[in-house]
């Protein structure tokens, strides 16, 4: 069985607990304008041309063998609370495919995290809930209608959330700043009300940079050009979210 | 032709000339001059000395300038070295040495005296008496606050093992200002907080010392050492080798530590000072706190302290020859090669071993039509490799140094012999290599695009080397975008990289054998940029005379587990021990938004087994600002090759490696 795959970033320090190995799937069912990882997004791999003109792929096509056997090289800087994250695009659009390779870190005690946007088919989602551990889960438009500008589906969104729930999974919300598209009074209210009826462990929001501009050029699109937010809105908002109890924290990608 | 050289350097003018210039050289480098560059010449003229022929210790003690003693600088302790007067230096001269301290403070001078009956170290026994008799009536002159208690030191040290913390601290300022005026270099420390230790217990069950107390007398003494920095510095400022060892373990593997290796720790990240700097020995039983500590100096940009594992060096060092109780005690020659505090003379820094040599005489030697397969290839590459060690070791048999009376007296001997006749327990050397990154990549790079997508012959290739690339940047470009295989865990680099070192261990082994002398190889050296200069182009995209690759490290983007993972699995058997560091560039941020992941990872990464490693904690952005702006960074100390200095005193070209290797490290380049 193989996964598409867009990277494998070892000593990934910011997906969740402990150092861990993070995978990036390719393919995505969402389109976020301001996607900053935008070769993650279509489910085949696509040519580019690098600085020096020799023509390059996003995407590579992976063995559960060689996944496993890259994952388990830093086992030994797992220990405690370290292990994989499966990140994306969108990893559990792919989850058939490596479902067994889940269920083989599983038993070998390997922690296992996903980060999604859980706008996916809700028997994807529960039939990795026995064997995966954490799951950060990213919060974007909270408003059926705008989400679907994104080609989201909030039903969707709710319902798993419901399901994480239901099987007492804890889980962490990532939150991007974005203008006009997360951060709007609406959505604002609207992510206030998701931390009381499913409220997570904890709490990550984040400034969307404009990083990603290089990749857009690459792959010939039109780059996101986000206002970043000065970061005293950021501490505002992380203040409101610790005033109702949940740790909240403001990341910076480094 | 050789003989010539020796009259001529003989010569009192050769040996003026020659310290002059080596005065003002290093004078010239450093950013806070005390003098002016006229009155430095005139000090210079009117002090300078070189004393030679009989006596000469003696003579040398009675007139070195003694610094006035000022209230402000001495509080506790006294230390001056006269950078312009010295010994005749003819052959090669014993540094990159730490002696036996516990020397000075179990016995007196005359005790010493008394115990040996050679008469080079009897004179300079007795010269260190009359030196230390200068002093104490120096003092008695002076109105420097404390006086009774300086003095007393100075005379004590003459008749009695040292009693306390203070002296004992004042006896090493003693013995060391002693060492560096008879002109040797890169004077290490040794493990201070063990021997200090019992000390400062005495003192404070006496209660004649407290903390606070112990921690500003530490602070005069490595404020004290840092003095005459310009002088101390060896190829490049900062470089003094005044390096000091932290920590350790015992039989069992618990981890050995005190209050003083905490305060060491701390003190060092307080001072903000490139020197003197330490190496922390650690193993799997450290406690995390003092991970955390030191990562917060560390943190600071000092580089300091290096790590240096014991679970891995210590079994290594006893499977090389030492006994166990000496591999437990070892420290390291100025920066990062083992060796046996007070027991060993050895040069671990005799000579280097430049692995890029061989590939270039191969491909300028070989008919390339006939290379077939990268495995010929590095069957080919072993074959000269062989013959430029043996020829590395061949000249190095020739080297002579010059007797050393003041390092021998303070050293382990097995007979009454000086150290530079073998007299040291261990008397091994050691030399250091660089390239081994280049050749590995540049094999597996001619293996990817000559054998395996056949995009062009090797002999094409070589024809391109050979003029420098030039009129084939894209070339170039695309052999340096390919070279990332050293540092990968996958296997590749891997097995060329173990293939190579045992070789050169095989052979270096077999030479040992036959000289019955032990020699020792490690993989970090001081002379990326040096050696750089005598290459040509190589097939991992660099160019004519750039630098070569700086110890264990990789030339791009890397996760640090994938680094430490290729590091702890290179083969640092047998003789390849003399210094095997990781070296890392770490942007800080890394470090502040995920500090405590940060210990974590150490602390891991010492379980995966590193030999040594060091991190060099600064922005790219802050390296170039500080090149274009040095005035705005006076104070911003980095880490070079294996110690820390400021940064707007290094040559470019060490500035640009760096700037190079924060880019590279943040993904940039
Ligand atoms: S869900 Fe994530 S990967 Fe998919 S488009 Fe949105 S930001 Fe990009």
């Amino acid at each position: 069985m193989k996964v598409l795959l867009s990277n494998i970033q070892r000593f990934s320090l910011q997906d969740g607990p402990g150092i861990r190995t993070t995978v990036f799937f390719k393919g995505c069912n969402l389109r976020c304008p301001w996607c900053s990882n935008p070769e993650n997004i279509l489910p085949y791999m696509e040519k580019y041309f690098d600085d020096v003109g020799e023509e390059k792929q996003f995407g590579f096509e992976c063995s559960l063998g060689d996944l496993k056997e890259e994952i388990l090289r830093d086992q030994v800087f797992y220990q405690g609370k370290g292990g994989v994250t499966y990140s994306g695009g969108e990893a559990l659009l792919q989850v058939e495919n490596f479902i067994s390779l889940i269920k083989d870190l599983s038993q070998m005690k390997i922690n296992q995290c996903v980060e999604t946007s859980l706008m996916i088919p809700t028997k994807n989602l529960t039939m990795i809930l026995p064997y995966v551990d954490e799951y950060i889960v990213d919060v974007k438009i909270l408003n059926s209608d705008e989400c679907k500008k994104i080609q989201g589906d909030l039903q969707i969104y709710l319902e798993n959330l419901r399901i994480l729930r239901a099987h007492k999974k804890e889980f962490t919300y990532r939150f991007p700043i974005v203008t006009g598209y997360t951060y709007t009074k609406q959505n604002i209210d609207a992510l206030l009300e998701l931390l009381k009826s499913y409220p997570p462990v904890k709490m990550e929001i984040f400034n969307i940079h404009n990083l990603a501009e290089k990749k857009y050029q690459m792959l010939g699109r039109r780059a996101f050009n986000n206002k970043e937010l000065p970061d005293e809105i950021l501490r505002n908002l992380q203040l409101k979210i610790e005033n109702m109890g949940i740790e909240a924290s403001i990341i910076k990608y480094a | 032709m050789q003989k010539m050289k020796t009259i001529i350097k003989g010569t009192i003018l050769f040996q003026y000339v020659h310290h002059y210039i080596w005065c003002f050289k290093r004078y010239m480098r450093v950013q806070n001059r005390e003098y002016g560059n006229w009155q430095f010449i005139f000090r210079y003229l009117r002090n300078a000395h070189i004393f030679m022929g009989k006596n000469k210790y003696r003579k040398l003690f009675s007139s070195v300038t003694l610094e006035e003693l000022d209230s402000k600088k001495y509080k506790h302790f006294y230390y001056s070295i006269d950078p312009f007067k010295t010994i005749k230096k003819v052959n090669r001269m014993f540094g990159n040495l730490t002696i036996d301290y516990s020397f000075i403070l179990n016995y007196s001078l005359n005790e010493m005296l008394s115990m040996d009956t050679e008469c080079d170290r009897r004179e300079v026994l007795q010269a260190l008496v009359g030196y230390s008799k200068r002093i104490s009536k120096k003092i008695s002159d002076s109105q420097v606050l404390n006086k009774n208690i300086f003095q007393t030191y100075f005379e004590q040290i003459c008749v009695e093992k040292a009693k306390g913390f203070a002296e004992a601290l004042q006896r090493i300022l003693f013995i060391n200002q002693c060492i560096w005026q008879c002109g040797h270099r890169l004077i290490g420390l040794g493990r201070l907080d063990a021997l200090l230790y019992p000390f400062y217990v005495k003192d404070k069950e006496e209660g004649k010392l407290d903390d606070a107390t112990a921690e500003m007398l530490l602070k005069e003494f490595l404020a004290l050492l840092h003095e005459y920095y310009w002088f101390k510095g060896d190829v490049l400022s900062g470089d003094t080798g005044q390096i000091i060892v932290l920590g350790g373990s015992d039989t069992k593997g618990n981890y050995l530590y005190n209050e003083l290796t905490v305060l060491f720790i701390k003190i060092i990240g307080d001072l903000m000072l490139p020197d003197p700097k330490i190496l922390l020995r650690v193993n799997k039983n450290i406690p995390k706190e003092i991970i955390e500590l030191s990562l917060n100096t560390i943190e600071k940009g000092l580089g300091e302290p290096l790590f240096a594992n014991d679970d891995v060096i210590v079994k290594k060092l006893i499977n090389y020859g030492y006994s166990i109780d000496d591999a437990l005690n070892y420290v390291t020659s100025a920066c990062w090669e083992p060796f046996i505090e007070g027991k060993s003379s050895e040069q671990n820094n005799a000579g280097s071993i430049n692995y890029l040599l061989p590939l270039q005489k191969l491909l300028i030697k070989e008919n390339l039509t006939l290379i077939n397969s990268a495995d010929e290839l590095e069957q080919k590459y072993l074959f000269y490799l062989e013959k430029y060690v043996l020829e590395v070791l061949n000249a190095l048999e020739k080297c002579k140094y010059q007797k050393a009376p003041i390092l021998s007296a303070f050293i382990r001997r097995k007979n009454q012999e000086d150290i530079s006749n073998n007299g040291a327990i261990y008397s091994d050397y050691g030399l250091t290599t660089v390239g081994l990154s280049n050749v590995v990549n540049s094999i597996l790079n001619i293996n990817k695009i000559v054998f395996q997508e056949q995009k062009y012959t090797l002999q094409e290739l070589e024809k391109y080397r050979r003029k420098n690339f030039i009129n084939n940047e894209r070339l170039c470009l695309m052999l340096k975008d390919m070279a990332k295989w050293w540092g990968h865990d996958d296997g590749a680099a891997l097995k060329v990289a173990n293939q190579i070192i045992s070789k050169a261990n095989e052979v270096i082994l077999d030479y040992s054998k036959a000289i019955e002398k032990g020699i020792k190889i490690g993989l970090s050296s001081p002379d990326y940029i040096t050696a750089g200069k005598r290459c040509d182009a190589s097939y991992d995209g660099r160019k004519k005379k750039e630098p070569l690759g700086v110890h264990i490290s990789a030339s791009c983007s890397i996760a640090y587990t994938e680094l430490i993972n290729f590091a702890a699995s290179l083969n640092t058997e047998r003789v390849n021990i003399n210094g095997n560091v990781v070296d890392m560039m770490i942007n800080p941020l890394i470090i502040k938004n995920n500090r405590e992941k940060f210990v974590d990872f150490i602390i891991l990464a010492i379980q995966r087994g590193f030999y040594e490693m060091q991190m060099n904690v600064v922005a790219s952005t802050t390296l170039i600002d500080a090149k274009n702006n040095p005035a705005k960074y006076p104070d911003l100390i980095v880490r070079v090759w294996g110690f820390s200095a400021y940064y707007n005193e290094l040559p470019e070209e060490y500035k640009d490696v760096l700037i190079k290797r924060a880019l590279q490290n943040e993904g940039v380049a």
